[in-house]
């Protein structure tokens, strides 16, 4: 990107002014309370907005800070910028009450949405926080190794995947998790609603065999009554035949014989002794006859309940049967589950691979940034120290003769450098998509001469478009004196 | 001589568990069943035979009474049954002791044994399971007693786990008709002389395509066999698979149209199982539960690809992340799981819905 034109219409105290921008480095010399500060939160917010902050945290802010004293309301500017030579002009009102924003490509005329992320997109997906946090370099331009690498992280996490719209690691990571959830505990409804099922069915199924179980000792007990019964019988037949039935038939035979032998005497009339003769027959067909006594009764009543029982048995086998055929196939897992079960091991399997990759990729990443940290600092301290790298905590490390120290342990100017190293190669990696300006406010204050002409060749080489605000002239006398190509601002 | 063929009747099954229709179409499955005898009754069909799983399991005794009461309705009719698979014999079952009406010949052994009917010379071969499951191939170790009678095999199975049989080898042996069952879509195995009855009535909702009752005839001279035999559906259910292909453009109110035209082309008997297939939108959301809850849709079946085109994304990014995971997820071993995985992970990773 290279910022072409600022038109200010009313932006804290600059009013009604445009300046011009050239490619390369822009020196933008001023004496102090001239609105260099000014100009400098009036590009960034061009470039990333500004919201109004609420409550109490509206007291000293950036947008209180610049609101325009007589014309709250006309609180608005001009941008034009070029991004891979197509030319855009950007319009902003930062009023909070009428906001209102206008992007338009002037190459075709077509016009964009900030709403939509249009702007978002051509500034290749970067934040405001992740710039101000990189190019955009304030006086003490004093960041952490932590800063640093939760930007990287942060970056990583939303890395951009151009036409298709944000990646975000980290939301996806979540939203598996989360999904993931749902479908263990829809799992486990599932596999709790056939275990419900077949509890009942269980349940039904003990109560079944219970009664069978209780249907068979009846059974037992009946079968015992009737085997009781019928020896009973028996004896009693046995006892029947062998006395009392054979002596009254003997009696009748031979008080037959004798009644027959005394008619044929005449001793006694015929009708009398036939009459007497069937009385005694009577007798004996009484003995004879099979008389239902209360044992045979009781066998007849066994026999029935016994009959009864052994079909409701037979009832209950046939009803457990089925049951448990039922909850064989109650015990298979439906359709559904299986899917369930896939889909929660895709998810688990596509989470770890997520996983890795970023884990990957975090370190390729690492790797080049440490090249690039190693080149800047390099760079800007002319080879005293040659390399550095940051670790997986966030620390930096300095090499020098052999050994990593803190960079705390350099000196003021050094450590300066370092920080502005630090910053220009993370802002190189996670500005790939578009090479965005750098800006430099005051920045070399801490400098001596002869590293502010080093840092000034470095940011040469870079032929990115850079902007330094200074209240001084020592930058333009030096990057005279070196023969650099630069433009000048006076406010 | 004239007979009625059905089978697989599954008295007593209860369809769609949990549908609002299920207890009518148990019910529905015994009335059709009653309406079949009577209609044996009319047709004065000479046999009517049952090839196995009349009842969906064991029978009690009461239903044996039942479908006792019916059979004692078309006294002119001799019935041969058989118990199957679902209904087996086993040592408690009912269908052991069970007092039948005079007109119904029920097999009992698991061997094949053979009812005889010298007055309509026709001699049925016969046996009934006594497991779940029988491998081997009983139906191959039996020879007709008298090949100038009307042979008739009363089998059930043809799978490999229910009696596997083949339908020429048996006709080899003298047999003039299988009666056959156990798979429930109704098909003439071989001409008219092999018919595998299918179910009375769809048992599940698998069992697609028309359903009923067989009814041939068959005449014998000498060895010439002549015949007919026409199949009539029972028009109380019918179940269809009907399968949608969707577009990545397609509307949550388009398909509900296109699911509601198409039951409202069919009758009103029918009941159906939808598949959608084709890619859709990620970011469409259509809720297909909406179609679940349709009269006449027993579930619902969503076979949606999101349309990615992954070979592109892998191009257009080969080392962002996106690019990076797409490679990565190609290079596994393909299966179920990890063509899922890769699914998820892009729906993860470009922020649409995961899975459903």
């Amino acid at each position: 990107m290279q910022i072409k034109e600022a038109k200010i219409y009313n932006f804290g105290k600059l009013q009604n002014v445009s300046f011009r921008f050239s490619e390369g480095i822009n020196v933008i010399y001023g004496a102090n309370e001239q609105g260099k500060s000014t100009l400098h939160t009036f590009l960034v917010r061009m470039l990333f907005g500004m919201e109004k902050g609420r409550g109490r945290a509206a007291n000293g802010d950036v947008y209180s800070k610049y609101q325009p004293w007589h014309a709250p309301s006309f609180y608005s500017g001009a941008l034009r910028f070029e991004v891979d030579g197509r030319p855009f002009y950007l319009e902003r009102n930062f009023y909070s009450k009428e906001k209102s924003d206008y992007l338009r490509n002037e190459a075709d005329g077509e016009e964009l949405w900030v709403a939509y992320g249009d702007l978002d997109v051509l500034l290749g997906g970067i934040g405001r926080e992740e710039y101000c946090n990189t190019y955009d370099v304030p006086q003490s331009g004093a960041t952490t190794g932590k800063v640093m690498s939760e930007i990287l992280t942060a970056y990583l996490a939303e890395a951009e995947a151009g036409g298709n719209g944000k990646i975000h690691v980290g939301l996806a990571q979540k939203n598996l998790t989360a999904r993931k959830r749902e479908l263990v505990v829809e799992q486990k409804a599932c596999a709790e609603s056939r275990e419900r099922i077949l509890d009942q069915k269980q349940v039904e199924l003990s109560v079944l065999q219970e009664h069978a179980q209780e249907l068979s000792n009846q059974i037992q007990s009946f079968e015992g009554q009737q085997r009781e019964l019928e020896e009973r019988l028996s004896a009693q037949g046995k006892k029947n035949r062998s006395s009392v039935k054979w002596a009254v038939t003997i009696i009748f035979v031979l008080l037959t014989l004798i009644i027959g032998i005394m008619t044929y005497l005449k001793r006694i009339l015929p009708v009398p002794a036939i009459i007497f003769v069937i009385i005694v027959f009577m007798g004996v067909l009484y003995v004879w006859l099979p008389r239902r006594n209360e044992a045979e009764e009781l066998l007849q009543y066994a026999k029935t309940m016994l009959n009864q029982i052994k079909e409701h048995l037979q009832e209950d086998e046939n009803e457990i049967i089925n049951l448990q055929e039922e909850m064989v196939e109650l015990q298979k897992v439906s359709l559904r589950e299986v899917e369930l079960q896939q889909n929660i091991e895709a998810i688990t399997l596509a989470k770890q691979q997520i996983e890795d990759l970023s884990e990957e990729y975090y370190m390729e990443m690492a790797d080049e940034l440490n090249a690039e940290i190693s080149r800047w600092i390099s760079l800007l301290t002319k080879g005293t120290y040659d390399s550095a790298r940051l670790d997986k905590n966030g620390k930096l490390w300095i090499c020098t003769e052999g050994r990593e120290v803190s960079p705390e342990s350099l000196s003021y100017g050094t450590l300066e450098q370092i920080y502005l190293a630090l910053r220009l190669a993370v802002g190189s990696v996670i500005m790939k998509e578009e090479d965005m300006p750098i800006f430099l406010d005051e920045t070399f204050a801490m400098y001596d001469d002869a590293r502010l002409a080093e840092t000034l060749k470095a940011l040469a080489q870079t032929k990115k478009q850079i902007f330094i605000f200074t209240c001084q002239k020592r930058e333009s006398d030096i990057l005279r004196q070196e023969a650099i190509a630069y433009y000048s601002v006076n406010m | 001589m004239k007979f009625m063929h059905i089978s697989d009747v599954h008295l007593g099954v209860m369809p769609d568990a949990g549908k609002e229709w299920s207890k009518r179409r148990k019910q529905d499955i015994w009335d059709s069943f009653a309406e079949v005898i009577l209609e044996a009754g009319r047709q004065s069909v000479d046999f009517l035979l049952i090839s196995g799983d009349l009842f969906h399991k064991q029978p009690l005794k009461r239903e044996l009474r039942e479908v006792n009461y019916l059979f004692g309705q078309i006294p002119q009719v001799k019935v041969v049954l058989m118990a199957g698979n679902h209904d087996y014999l086993q040592p408690k079952s009912y269908y052991l002791d069970f007092p039948w009406e005079e007109n119904v010949y029920f097999f009992k052994g698991e061997e094949i044994s053979a009812f005889d009917f010298p007055e309509k010379n026709v001699t049925i071969y016969g046996l009934s399971y006594w497991h779940q499951q029988i491998c081997e191939r009983l139906y191959d170790e039996f020879d007709v007693s008298d090949e100038k009678r009307i042979n008739i095999l009363l089998a059930h199975g043809g799978t490999e786990k229910q009696i596997p049989f083949f339908p020429k080898q048996i006709l080899e042996k003298g047999i003039d008709y299988i009666a056959a069952g156990h798979i429930h879509k109704a098909a003439r195995m071989l001409g008219t002389s092999a018919v595998m009855a299918g179910s009375l009535e769809p048992t599940d909702c698998n069992d697609t395509g028309p359903h009923g009752y067989w009814i041939g005839e068959i005449r014998k001279e000498g060895r010439e066999v002549f015949g007919g035999l026409d199949f009539y559906p029972v028009k109380k259910c019918e179940y269809k698979h009907e399968i949608f292909s969707l577009e990545t453009d397609t509307t949550q109110y388009e398909l509900e149209q296109m699911v509601k035209k198409r039951i409202e082309d069919g009758e009103a008997y029918m009941l159906y199982r939808i598949f959608l297939e084709g890619y859709v939108n990620p970011d469409a959301n259509i809720d297909f539960s909406r179609l679940d809850q349709m009269k006449q849709v027993v579930d619902v079946t969503v076979n949606l690809q999101p349309d990615y085109d992954y070979e592109k994304m892998l191009k257009e990014h080969p080392d962002s992340l996106l690019g990076r995971y797409i490679a990565r997820m190609e290079k596994q071993p393909q299966d179920v799981v990890t063509m899922k995985a890769l699914e998820f992970g892009v729906n993860a990773l470009l922020g649409h819905n995961i899975c459903r």
